[in-house]
């Protein structure tokens, strides 16, 4: 993940001038990149990990991001 | 030779249910009004637009054209729920294509090409892999940053038309970060289970 996520940077470089006119939050771009998307991988594999090992910290389905009704 | 079994093993459960979302929460790029009044009749924010949508365009793209290729690897894995919804997959993503790609016409511009966008090529060739976990993996911050851009593009409401390709586009993505997590969850599972250290080793490469 590590190497995907350093290709976006000069991505939001590129379009960043355009992004701020037109109102688009950076600093939440930003954060997704930094923050939300390793820790949904992260979540992921302690998910796995406990199922394995029996431990506690199971990940729900209703903690993921999509209604599995 | 493909070999395969002649009644696939369809036991997971969670995989399953996602595939059968994935079939119910179709829609077509024809559903969308495209008459509705255009709201931005600026040349200077349809260049705009053009610009931000480019590497949208070109991520839809990229997806369509690599988890058309997992579809496949999956058969060799015997891992069928997991290819099943990946069929999905590759229609939500032929589906973005074709809404992008109208879209630029309804806006009257080009994407930017890839002598004046390199980055956004060269981000998308990071993705690509023949390793359905390795990609997930890669695709995870891609379909992360699409959703949170498709959220704001929705919510700042700048054309009637993107605002419901945005409001579609969010549903689907919900679905691709749910599998996401469920798929990789599932082969973490199998490796602890195997081999603890190894799935540690494993743990640290992915992040």
């Amino acid at each position: 993940m590590k190497y995907v996520l350093e290709g976006v940077p000069p991505i939001i470089d590129a379009i960043r001038e355009d992004m701020n006119d037109l109102g688009l939050d950076m600093d939440k771009v930003q954060d997704i990149l930094d923050r939300v998307a390793r820790h949904r991988l992260d979540k992921a594999i302690l998910g796995g990990k406990d199922r394995a090992l029996g431990t506690k910290t199971e990940v729900l389905d209703s903690e993921i991001e999509i209604a599995l009704q | 030779m493909n070999i395969y079994k002649v009644l696939p093993d369809l036991s997971n459960e969670r995989q399953m249910r996602l595939w059968q979302q994935g079939i119910r929460k179709q829609w077509s790029a024809d559903d969308i009004d495209w008459n509705a009044p255009r709201r931005i009749g600026g040349e200077k924010i349809r260049d705009q637009l053009g610009r931000i949508l480019t590497p949208v365009l070109t991520g839809e793209q990229s997806v369509l054209y690599s988890v058309s290729g997992l579809i496949p690897v999956l058969e060799h894995l015997s891992k069928v729920p997991a290819q099943f919804y990946l069929t999905t997959w590759a229609v939500d993503e032929a589906r973005h294509t074709e809404l992008f790609a109208r879209y630029f016409g309804r806006i009257d511009r080009e994407p930017l090409s890839i002598r004046k966008f390199p980055a956004g090529f060269l981000f998308q060739s990071r993705i690509i892999s023949k390793d359905p976990s390795e990609w997930l993996t890669g695709v995870l911050a891609s379909e992360s940053m699409a959703q949170v851009v498709s959220h704001q593009l929705r919510d700042l409401d700048l054309d009637p038309v993107l605002s419901e390709i945005c409001a579609g586009i969010i549903e689907d993505e919900s679905r691709h970060l749910g599998f996401n997590h469920i798929y990789i969850e599932d082969q973490f599972k199998e490796l602890y289970a195997e081999d603890a250290e190894k799935a540690d080793q494993k743990a640290l490469e992915s992040g």
